[in-house]
């Protein structure tokens, strides 16, 4: 295909269809979520696969958005962290659980952190803290020194269990 | 203490870890960064970067930009009123003129209708340079004479010399801050021949008085905004975008939007400084230290920067937390052209505090005595004096420290036969290629020292306006949040002193009296007392009318968990009810005590405002083949003066730890002719959730006299002390002497090749005293005139 086509692509996201317009065939999923829709919740670090800041769901799958055409991602289901919060406001038990334990610092890798985390859980509900290690390997966190957010995530996942 | 890393509860004021005020916003996503900025009408801001590292300019073209359709300006460095700005000294151009000076210095900037636009322009200006031979070497450098700052000092007798000496030369590396949130921000015209900028800065209004200047523009028609701020530790304090975005957006009218490149961050920011430092420790064979000879040299940037503060941190601080009866000190700032050089949390102490402990080692190896006791026999006591003649007149509980620290509960050993499962937990984390019968433990202890607040002379305070209305207290106070959590602290200080409990903290701009800057680990102890002092000033007022109201004698009242209360602790009225709609203000400055540069033979003040300690035991696991490690444990323990939201603070200790072990084992962003090599971060490797050690932390809080609540600084002292226990602990495992930082897995598996060649000691140094004393950059205000 022509690296200089213009292409009109309609994208699910969040539930919704978006119809983007001009959209360049190298144009990434982060730079039309965050120039062209708005949607800034998902983060920009590094636009290299390195940092994980930009982490969106395609079809439940954890993925740097930095990585993805925008052109590729038609037909299929992209969740951001607008569509992951709740609508009420209120949060859900693993950001309730990142606040409590204080992972919390500049909060620009927060919003990665937390749908990798939930991806992670869902898939391995059983995950130890050696899991957690070895999964969240792909998200960067420059404050915390992670332990808080290890802890977030394995006190999610000890509760699931218990219940 | 041992801090509970949970926030929450019902608990307010200082000492609470109440939840900070941002948390739920930035957890859903929603606090709004200077990434995220958007304006009506918005054009995007781009930055041709020189890339050479020495070049005369001969041409620049910018008409092919000028001719693409949707590019608005195209501005080049004639186009600036005042072509030069600087965190102290003002001689770092904000577009390069005649010369660029290194890789990444902007050179022209652009303006247009989208990113994919400007970067276009930007491609399409031509440039034709005159590359030169560049300083890529500080030593070479220093034999030129480009020397920001000399600073040369003794303290009592420097001829006398211990029955025991050892001497080593060490090398730390170029540090990126690798804040998560690259540059950016967005400048606006205000409609009133003005410009609003922004951003995420340290200090906005160190921001405000550079770009007015470069606008030449009065203060007042500069407004600087802190936006949410992505991580900073020591980073943005000198800008980059700024006064780009203020002149395009001048120039179109419109905002301009800059967004930077994780590369482009690289190359446009400062990083820390490299070191190479020579000690030579004397001692009794008891091994009490009888002198310290040392010789610094820093490597800064083309331009001065913050080179001047470095140096004096580096050479007053090389002692350690250790009493040094005499000394001779020596250190240079010197310029080359391998990219800018700057703070960064532990600035300027890190690089001693390394030197200093691996040499301390090395005494206790000379010696034949444990390193924790060789340093026990030491430690500086309150009321010893400093090399720089400053007597320790506040808390130095750093023996307790060493005691606390050694009385933690050591992990269990490693196992020949750990599951397959659990390779993060091994040298080398996820996927390693690790053997366990290569496995060996380590265990490394390290003290350390570091000031607390700007020093040698620069002013340190901070103003605080509070307002009280309908029971609801406001803090306006410029001191930037970067994600350290300060806006939790002046809530906690108000619940503490005013007795109201719903605090809330103005976004942080120009618009308010100045603030300290979000720096040296300063915040807590100068802004805190300002927002203290403020608030003890409106209960005053607010009881006075409420007594005035009511017939009542002021003295008899307070203001508890949002009542007014009697004597006996009756409720009067609520604060909200008993205010009747009015509202209440009280502006309060805090100033800390007035310091002198650190080789000043005659001023009699102290050189550094306050000083924090701690110890740090590390444990870890290297692969002795490979070279692999993997930091299994931090026994942190800290003098933190008072604590004011303990999870908070432990979130600066895990974090700050494990910065110093990216410093320690990863972390260097390496030149080669005056290019950078790794300027991203594939290859500038981080430490990521695998690398993560447990971190064991106990605070000790001794109140430091003079400060309301008694705070201290906590957020660099973590970092200055890893790296040293790493390195500790790693020559613990392995008999190797790693004099260098990082200790890569090549250094550590190259046994025996690792010395560091002694370029700085006596014999060695005659080489390089230079003929004049040329500078780069201007005379800065702690240089001394030539002895
Ligand atoms: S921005 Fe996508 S991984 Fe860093
Ligand atoms: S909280 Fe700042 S990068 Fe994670």
């Amino acid at each position: 295909m022509n690296r200089h086509a213009l292409l009109s692509c309609r994208l699910r996201i969040n539930g919704a269809s978006h119809d983007v317009e001009d959209v360049h065939f190298g144009d990434t999923l982060l730079e039309v979520l965050r120039d062209r829709l708005g949607l800034v919740g998902t983060k920009q670090g590094c636009e290299d696969g390195q940092c994980g800041a930009c982490t969106v769901l395609i079809d439940g799958q954890p993925v740097n958005s930095c990585l993805e055409l925008a052109a590729e991602t038609v037909g299929r289901e992209i969740v951001t962290i607008e569509g992951y919060n709740r609508r009420d406001g209120s949060l859900t038990p693993l950001q309730e659980a990142l606040v409590r334990q204080a992972a919390i610092q500049c909060g620009f890798c927060i919003p990665g952190i937390v749908l990798a985390a939930e991806s992670l859980l869902a898939e391995r509900p059983d995950a130890t803290e050696d899991d957690i290690r070895t999964e969240m390997d792909g998200n960067l966190c420059r404050c915390t020194g992670y332990s808080s957010i290890l802890a977030a995530i394995l006190e999610v996942a000890e509760t699931r269990r218990g219940s | 203490m041992a801090p509970d890393p949970r926030s929450g509860g019902s608990a307010t004021g200082v000492g609470a870890s109440i939840v900070r005020p941002d948390a739920i916003a930035k957890v859903r996503g929603e606090f709004e960064f200077a990434t995220d900025l958007r304006a009506a009408g918005m054009l995007w801001g781009a930055t041709l970067r020189s890339p050479h590292p020495l070049a005369r300019i001969l041409k620049v073209d910018l008409t092919p930009a000028r001719r693409i359709p949707g590019v608005r300006a195209v501005l080049g460095a004639w186009d600036v009123p005042v072509n030069t700005f600087g965190a102290v000294d003002k001689d770092t151009p904000v577009l390069a003129d005649d010369m660029v000076r290194y890789v990444g210095e902007p050179v022209a900037i652009v303006a247009a209708q989208s990113p994919a636009l400007a970067r276009q322009a930007i491609d399409a200006i031509v440039v034709t340079y005159e590359p030169m031979r560049p300083v890529t070497d500080a030593l070479e450098a220093l034999a030129a004479g480009h020397v920001y700052r000399h600073v040369s000092m003794t303290h009592g007798d420097p001829d006398v010399v211990g029955e025991v000496q050892a001497e080593g030369e060490y090398l730390t590396p170029r540090q990126d801050h690798s804040f998560l949130a690259p540059d950016a921000g967005l400048a606006r015209p205000d409609g009133r021949d003005g410009v609003e900028v922004i951003g995420a800065s340290q200090w906005v209004h160190a921001d405000r008085e550079q770009i007015a200047a470069c606008l030449a523009l009065p203060e007042e028609k500069v407004l600087v905004v802190n936006s949410g701020i992505g991580g900073s530790f020591g980073g943005r304090v000198s800008m980059t975008w700024q006064v780009h975005g203020a002149l395009l957006a001048l120039h179109t009218g419109r905002p301009v939007k800059f967004v930077y490149s994780r590369h482009e961050t690289f190359l446009a920011r400062y990083h820390r400084h490299p070191s190479r430092i020579w000690l030579r420790h004397h001692a009794n064979r008891d091994g009490t230290l009888v002198k310290l000879e040392a010789r610094i040299l820093l490597e800064d940037g083309p331009y001065s920067h913050t080179a001047a503060a470095g140096i004096g941190n580096s050479c007053s601080l090389i002692q350690g937390p250790y009493n040094v009866p005499n000394a001779s000190i020596e250190g240079w700032a010197v310029a080359t052209n391998n990219g800018m050089c700057g703070s960064m949390r532990g600035f300027g102490v890190v690089e001693p505090i390394f030197a200093c402990e691996s040499n301390m080692d090395r005494l206790a190896r000379t010696l034949g005595i444990d390193g924790a006791e060789l340093r026990r026999r030491n430690l500086i006591r309150s009321g010893d004096t400093w090399t720089f003649r400053q007597v320790q007149d506040r808390p130095a509980p750093v023996s307790e420290l060493v005691d606390l620290c050694q009385a933690m509960a050591l992990p269990p050993a490693p196992s020949a036969d750990r599951p397959m499962s659990a390779r993060v937990a091994l040298p080398g984390g996820v996927a390693t290629p690790t053997r366990p019968r290569h496995v060996r433990r380590g265990i490394g202890l390290a003290a350390a020292v570091k000031n607390t607040c700007f020093s040698e002379g620069c002013p340190v305070n901070s103003t605080a306006l509070l307002t009280l209305h309908n029971g609801i207290a406001t803090v306006d106070c410029a001191a930037a949040e970067v994600g350290q959590g300060f806006v939790a602290v002046a809530i906690q200080v108000v619940q503490s002193t005013l007795g109201v409990n719903e605090v809330r903290v103005a976004a942080c701009d120009t618009g308010m009296p100045p603030a300290a800057s979000t720096d040296a680990q300063q915040q807590t102890i100068t802004s805190g007392p300002a927002i203290h002092l403020a608030a003890a000033r409106l209960k005053e007022r607010f009881l006075q009318f409420f007594g005035r109201e009511h017939g009542l004698d002021a003295a008899t009242l307070d203001i508890r968990d949002d009542f007014v209360v009697s004597r006996q602790g009756g409720r009067l009225a609520s604060v909200a009810e008993a205010g009747m709609g009015l509202v209440f203000r009280a502006t309060e400055r805090f100033d800390q005590r007035t310091t002198r540069p650190v080789d000043d033979p005659h001023a009699t003040e102290p050189v550094h405002v306050a000083l924090s300690f701690s110890a740090n035991r590390c444990v870890l696991d290297v692969d002795v083949e490979l070279g692999l490690v993997r930091v299994v444990q931090m026994d942190v323990v800290q003098d933190a003066g008072r604590v004011a939201n303990p999870a908070l603070a432990l979130g600066q200790v895990t974090g700050g730890s494990l910065m110093g072990l990216g410093f320690a084992l990863s972390e260097s962003l390496e030149y080669r002719d005056g290019r950078p090599v790794n300027g991203n971060w594939r290859d500038y490797r981080l430490p990521r959730m695998a690398d993560a050690p447990v971190v064991n932390c106990r605070f000790v809080e001794r109140p430091v006299p003079g400060i309301p609540f008694g705070f201290n600084g906590i957020g660099e002292m973590p970092h200055v002390q890893a790296p040293a226990a790493i390195l500790s602990a790693l020559r613990d495992a392995t008999g190797l002497d790693l004099p260098a930082a990082p200790a890569t897995a090549g250094r550590i598996a190259l046994t025996g090749s690792d010395a560091v060649p002694m370029r700085l000691s006596d014999s060695a140094l005659e080489a390089f005293k230079g003929p004049g004393r040329a500078r780069i950059g201007k005379f800065l205000r702690f240089q001394r005139v030539e002895r």
